[in-house]
C-alpha cells in the first residue's frame, strides 16, 4: 500500500515536471525569428517562464512539506528554491545579483547529457580563470607595495642626502636613486617565502588555465581532423623510445667488436 | 613631504640635455642596422639532431712548442646561445684560446622544437655530449680529451666526468653551480613551490621567452628600465652602440628548453640540490663526483649575480680530483666572457693551465 502511495506521488510528481516541461517547449516554439521586437521581449519572456516554473517548483515543495517520502523519491532541495526565488523575483531590481547567484549556482551542478563533457571543460576554465585573475589581483597589489615603500624609502634617502654633502642636484640623479631604493625594497620581498609562493601559484594557475585552453582547442581541431599537439607527443615519445633502443643496439654492436680487438692505447696522441 | 630644493637651471639643462639625447639617440639607433655576430672562422664537423659540433680553424702563427695538443671540446649551457664565447673579434674567449694554441670545438645545442620535448637530462650527458667528446676522440686521435663547461654547460660536463672521465684528460668548469640552495639564489626560492611537472606537461617545452621575464624580474628596475636610460649616455659612441646591441641580441636569443630535460634539471638540482647531497642518478648510475679523478680548474666570477661564488666554490670539496685549482675573476656573469679584463685573464688562465698538463 505504502508502495503504491509512493509511487502515486512520483507519478504525479513526474507528470507535473513533464508538463512544465511542454510548457516552456511551447513558449520557446512559439517564438518566430528573432526579430527586433523579439530581442527586446526576449527578457521578460524569461522572466515569465522562470516565474511560472518557479511557481511550479513551490507547489510541489509545498505539497511533500510534512509527507514523508519514499526513499530515493526527489525532494526540491531549499537552496535551489531560494535561488530560483532570488533569481526571478528579484531580476526586475537587480539583475545582476540574481544571475551572479543564479550562474553560482549552475556552476555547483553536475555536469550530465550529452554536453556534459563540454560543459566540464568549458566551467574548469571560467574557474581557473578567474583564479587566474584573483591571484594576479594579488601579487599586483604586492608589487605596487614595493613601489609605495620604495618611494618611502626614496625619501628617507634623499633625506640622508640632503643632510650630507651630496644632495640630489637633478632628475637623473633622483632617478638613479629610485632605482636603487626599488630594487633594495624588491629584493627583500623577492626573497620572502611568501613572495616565492604566490608567484608560483599564479605560474601553476596559469598552466592550468593554458592546459583547460588547450583541451577546448583540441576538441575543435579533432571534429576536423586537425592533428593534435596531443597526437604529436604520442608519436615522438614513439620516436624516442626506438631511437633509445637504436642507440643501445648500436653501443652494443660496438663494444663487442671492441673486445675482439686488442685495445691499443693513444693517450699521447696520433703518430707522428 | 619632502622638499627636493633642485637648482632650476641644472633641472632645465638636463631635462634639454636629456631630451636631445634622446632624441639624437633614437636618429643613431635607426642607422645602426644589423650587428654581426661571432667572428672565428669554424667548420662543422658533426651534426646529429638540432646539435652541431664545430672545430675552430687554427691560428697560424703560434710557435708549436705554445700549443696544446689534445683538443678541448667547450660545452656550453642549454639557455641562451653559445656565441658569446665568440661574440666579435674584440671580445671572445675562443679567439683568446686560438691565440695561445688551443685546438677547439664547440657544441651548438641548436634550437630544441616539438620534437625535442622528451629529450632527458642524460640524453645530454651521456648521449649528445658523449658522442660529440667519442668524434673528436676518434678524429684527432687522442683517447682522452680536454673538457670546458660554461655555466648549465658546466653541470653537464661534470656528471659526464662522473659517469666518463675515462674519456677525458682535463675539466674546465667556469661559472658552473653546484650548489643551487646558497641564501642568495633567488631562482631556487621562486622555483621551490612550482609544480614542475604542470608547466612542462602545458608548455612542452619551456619557452626561452618565460625564462628571458624570469631573468628580467630578479631585477626588474635595473634591467627593464634604467639599463635602457644609461644607455643614452653612450649614444655617440657607435663601438660602445654596437655592443649593446650584440649584447641585447644574445640575452634575448633564447632557445626553448627541451621539457623533460628542463624538468629534471630544475627538480633534481634547483629544487633537491642533488648534486650536494650526492643523491644524483642517471641512467641507473649514480652521479658520484667524489670518485672523479680528472684534474680541474673551476673558474667563477666574483659579482656573479646568477652563480654566485658560493654556488661553485663548493665544487671543489665534492669531487675526487686531486689536481684541483680554481680562479675568480673579479667581474660578473657575462663581464667573464666579454670584459677587456677578461680578454686578458681568462684564456691565458685556461691555456696556460691546459699546457702544463699537456705532455703528462
Amino acid at each position: 500500500m505504502a508502495d503504491e502511495d509512493a509511487g502515486s506521488k512520483d507519478a504525479q510528481w513526474t507528470a507535473a515536471w513533464i508538463e512544465q516541461q511542454r510548457e516552456l517547449l511551447r513558449q520557446q516554439a512559439g517564438r518566430s525569428t528573432v526579430g527586433s521586437e523579439e530581442v527586446r521581449n526576449l527578457g521578460a519572456r524569461w522572466l515569465d517562464i522562470g516565474r511560472a516554473w518557479l511557481g511550479g517548483l513551490q507547489g510541489l515543495a509545498q505539497r511533500q512539506e510534512g509527507e514523508a517520502l519514499p526513499l530515493g523519491s526527489f525532494k526540491v532541495g531549499g537552496e535551489l528554491l531560494d535561488v530560483w526565488r532570488n533569481a526571478w523575483t528579484t531580476l526586475d531590481v537587480s539583475q545582476q545579483s540574481a544571475s551572479r547567484a543564479l550562474s553560482d549556482m549552475l556552476g555547483r551542478l553536475p555536469p550530465i547529457g550529452i554536453a556534459r563533457e563540454h560543459t566540464e571543460a568549458w566551467r574548469e576554465l571560467a574557474a581557473t580563470q578567474a583564479e587566474c585573475q584573483r591571484l594576479e589581483q594579488e601579487l599586483r597589489g604586492v608589487l605596487l607595495g614595493v613601489q609605495g615603500d620604495a618611494l618611502n624609502l626614496l625619501e628617507e634617502r634623499v633625506r640622508q642626502r640632503q643632510a650630507s654633502d651630496q644632495p640630489i642636484t637633478g632628475y637623473r640623479d633622483l632617478y638613479d636613486l629610485w632605482v636603487e631604493c626599488a630594487e633594495q625594497v624588491f629584493a627583500k620581498v623577492a626573497h620572502s617565502d611568501a613572495y616565492g609562493k604566490l608567484q608560483a601559484e599564479l605560474g601553476n594557475a596559469s598552466m592550468r588555465l593554458r592546459s583547460h585552453h588547450q583541451r577546448v582547442i583540441e576538441y575543435g581541431l579533432r571534429q576536423f581532423d586537425l592533428p593534435t599537439r596531443s597526437e604529436l607527443n604520442s608519436v615522438h615519445l614513439q620516436l624516442r623510445v626506438l631511437k633509445q633502443q637504436v642507440a643501445e643496439l648500436k653501443a652494443r654492436d660496438k663494444s663487442a667488436a671492441a673486445a675482439k680487438k686488442p685495445r691499443k692505447r693513444r693517450d699521447r696522441g696520433p703518430s707522428q | 613631504m619632502i622638499d627636493l630644493k633642485f637648482d632650476q637651471d641644472q633641472v632645465k639643462r638636463d631635462t634639454d640635455d636629456f631630451v636631445q639625447r634622446l632624441t639624437h639617440g633614437l636618429a643613431v639607433l635607426a642607422q645602426v642596422g644589423d650587428v654581426a655576430i661571432g667572428s672565428a672562422a669554424k667548420d662543422a664537423v658533426y651534426a646529429e639532431d638540432k646539435l652541431v659540433l664545430y672545430r675552430y680553424r687554427a691560428v697560424e702563427d703560434v710557435p708549436a712548442q705554445s700549443r696544446v695538443r689534445v683538443p678541448l671540446v667547450i660545452c656550453y649551457a642549454l639557455v641562451n646561445r653559445p656565441y658569446m664565447m665568440d661574440l666579435q673579434p674584440d671580445r671572445s674567449l675562443i679567439r683568446g684560446l686560438l691565440q695561445r694554441g688551443v685546438d677547439v670545438y664547440l657544441i651548438d645545442w641548436g634550437y630544441p622544437d616539438g620534437a625535442d620535448r622528451f629529450l632527458t637530462f642524460d640524453d645530454y650527458v651521456s648521449g649528445y655530449l658523449a658522442r660529440c667528446v667519442d668524434f673528436v676522440r676518434e678524429s684527432s686521435g687522442f683517447d682522452r680529451v680536454n673538457l670546458l663547461g660554461v655555466c648549465q654547460g658546466g653541470t653537464i660536463s661534470l656528471c659526464y666526468a662522473a659517469l666518463h672521465g675515462d674519456s677525458l684528460r682535463n675539466l674546465v668548469t667556469m661559472v658552473t653551480p653546484a650548489d643551487f640552495h646558497t641564501p642568495e639564489n633567488l631562482l631556487a626560492k621562486w622555483t621551490k613551490h612550482v609544480d614542475l611537472d604542470a608547466l612542462v606537461a602545458t608548455t612542452g617545452n619551456v619557452p626561452g621567452e618565460l625564462l628571458n621575464a624570469l631573468f628580467l624580474s630578479l631585477q626588474p628596475f635595473r634591467l627593464t628600465s634604467q639599463k635602457y636610460v644609461d644607455l643614452l649616455d653612450q649614444i655617440d659612441d657607435p663601438k660602445a652602440l654596437e655592443n649593446f646591441l650584440r649584447m641585447e641580441k644574445w640575452i634575448f636569443d633564447s632557445p626553448d628548453q627541451p621539457g623533460a630535460m628542463f624538468r629534471e634539471f630544475m627538480q633534481w638540482f634547483v629544487k633537491e640540490n642533488r648534486l650536494m647531497h650526492g643523491t644524483l642518478e642517471l641512467g641507473g648510475r649514480a652521479v658520484d663526483l667524489k670518485s672523479m679523478q680528472t684534474p680541474l680548474l673551476n673558474i667563477y666570477a666574483q659579482f656573479d649575480h646568477l652563480v654566485p661564488p658560493s654556488a661553485s666554490e663548493p665544487i671543489e670539496k665534492l669531487v675526487g680530483s686531486r689536481d684541483y685549482s680554481s680562479y675568480q675573476f673579479p667581474g660578473g656573469h657575462i663581464g667573464i666572457y666579454v670584459s677587456g679584463a677578461a680578454q686578458r685573464e681568462v684564456p691565458e688562465r685556461i691555456a696556460s693551465w691546459l699546457r702544463e698538463r699537456d705532455a703528462r
